[in-house]
């Protein structure tokens, strides 16, 4: 075993995988009964199924619990009691805390949390943020907007629990944020690739390099570029530190996790959540590594609005690696490799939207932003890539272009249509950024 | 794997607290005091995540 002060939690995070899964299984029938006693959205869906809580016993009976999806929650929601509706598990007084999704994928979904939820949260951003290095020598700079999304306001609460001191920069802007980090000589911040990288280019606009802030460690969230490794190569060198990634979501909770040994890819916080993978199309469990599954998740000690067998249509696999860190939590190879619902097929090719960004950033020529557009041209797709040259590099479309399409055409076995974009003139985003339009419905 | 003993211990230690959290907010709300009320929702959140940290373990690693 590594030292012990890696550890948040040794007792869960080392504990054997056959212990493991026992206590998953006893978490599991727990929070099943608590959803089926407590919600009515749950109770509908598992009595259509001609299913009790004391019908699962093992885990091949878990594998029958019905799975749901944001559908079932936007179904349930905005009715009384308001807005939670028929999802909520407690009475509407103990909620605490309001928090919706982004709404990217349609209606949002809203999430009430009760005081130990919020806690719950933090404990489990602890988790992590411990495994990153994270301690109370810290100086955490949060350059969010605080608002309806949870986002980073778990980390900031985690952050104070873990002991760093954590520093707002809510209603700063961009220069205002990097000014403030130097003055205050913030060691660590955390924000969306998108933003790390944003930040990055307003740093050097102001005449300084990001690398003489001093920040020692990036924590990042909402995008699944950190997990890339050319994006995080642009990140880390453009800091000259650490960036870690996690992964979570506002009605499952922060489940994922990067550790300071850097796998390559994401642990699963296995003490807190049930990360089951199945098959894409027969939906059968995969334990063996390195084929790809979608990712049905189950938070288990979350009460007011639980999170029970949920269809993440994240697409992942499992690494055959073990962890130096020591840790028992099975490792997603490469962290997320995609959303069901981004991988579609373009000129009849499975095609998944991360590979350009993989492409574009590991081109020192390009920016960082890009935007990719899918259309019809009569009965054929078409798919556009839209990039910006990087400062000094005005003028070299041409040999950029036929650089691309050799690596595009190896990674996609698709060609492009390019469109080269004056530097700064694609959207830049704080929160999650959307890259990729399929306008072809 | 830490001692089992120890985790033991420690899981029966937080059974204590939890039971003397409960009644302090049973008292401070038979006495009509507020902040007793609240201040034991806020503790007992805490209490809360060493259980899921520690006694849920503590069972499972003595079955």
């Amino acid at each position: 075993m590594k030292r012990p002060d890696i550890y948040w939690n040794p007792i869960l995070e080392t504990m054997p995988l056959e212990k493991m899964r026992e206590l998953q299984l006893v978490k599991f029938k727990r929070v099943l009964k608590w959803a089926y006693d407590r919600s009515k959205l749950y109770r509908r869906i598992y009595d259509a199924a001609g299913l009790t809580p004391e019908d699962v016993k093992t885990w091949d009976d878990v594998r029958k619990v019905p799975v749901i999806e944001k559908e079932n929650y936007r179904e349930a929601q905005f009715k009384e009691p308001w807005p939670y509706g028929d999802s909520l598990c407690v009475p509407v007084e103990e909620v605490t805390v309001y928090h919706q999704t982004s709404g990217t994928t349609g209606q949002p979904i809203v999430q009430p949390d009760t005081w130990q939820d919020w806690e719950w949260w933090a404990e489990t951003w602890c988790q992590f943020l411990w495994a990153m290095g994270f301690r109370n020598t810290d100086r955490v700079f949060l350059p969010f907007g605080y608002n309806v999304f949870v986002a980073y306001w778990a980390g900031h609460y985690a952050t104070e629990k873990l002991g760093s001191e954590v520093v707002s920069g809510a209603l700063l802007n961009t220069e205002e944020r990097i000014l403030k980090m130097r003055e205050l000589r913030a060691t660590a911040f955390m924000a969306t690739p998108t933003y790390v990288l944003g930040m990055a280019d307003t740093c050097r606009k102001l005449g300084m390099d990001p690398r003489d802030l001093g920040i020692k460690k990036i924590l990042c969230a909402g995008e699944p570029g950190a997990s890339v490794p050319t994006t995080k190569k642009r990140m880390e060198d453009a800091w000259g530190c650490n960036v870690y990634d996690h992964i979570g979501a506002t009605e499952m909770g922060a489940w994922g996790y990067e550790c300071f040994y850097k796998p390559g890819g994401m642990h699963v916080n296995e003490g807190f959540f049930l990360a089951e993978l199945l098959d894409l199309e027969t939906g059968e469990p995969i334990e063996e590594p390195n084929k790809l599954g979608k990712i049905v998740l189950t938070a288990f000690d979350r009460l007011a609005q639980p999170c029970v067998r949920y269809d993440t249509k994240d697409v992942a696999m499992w690494s055959e690696n073990e962890c130096a860190c020591g840790r028992t939590h099975r490792v997603f190879k490469g962290g997320i490799q995609g959303r069901i619902d981004h991988i579609t097929k373009v000129k009849g090719v499975l095609f998944s939207p991360v590979t350009v960004e993989e492409a574009v950033r590991s081109m020192g020529q390009l920016g960082s932003e890009y935007e990719l557009i899918v259309e019809k041209n009569g009965d054929v797709d078409k798919i556009t890539l839209k990039y910006e040259l990087a400062p000094g590099c005005e003028g070299k479309e041409r040999e950029v272009e036929a650089e691309l399409a050799t690596l595009l055409r190896l990674k996609t076995n698709l060609n492009f249509i390019y469109e080269s974009h004056p530097y700064g003139s694609l959207p830049r985003y704080q929160v999650k950024a959307k890259r990729f339009k399929d306008l072809r419905n | 794997m830490l001692d089992k003993t120890k985790i033991r211990e420690m899981a029966d230690i937080i059974a204590g607290i939890k039971k003397e959290a409960e009644n302090l907010k049973e008292l401070g709300s038979a006495c009509g005091i507020k902040c007793v009320e609240m201040n034991v929702v806020r503790m007992s959140a805490m209490i809360k995540m060493l259980e899921l940290n520690i006694t849920d373990a503590a069972d499972v690693l003595e079955a």
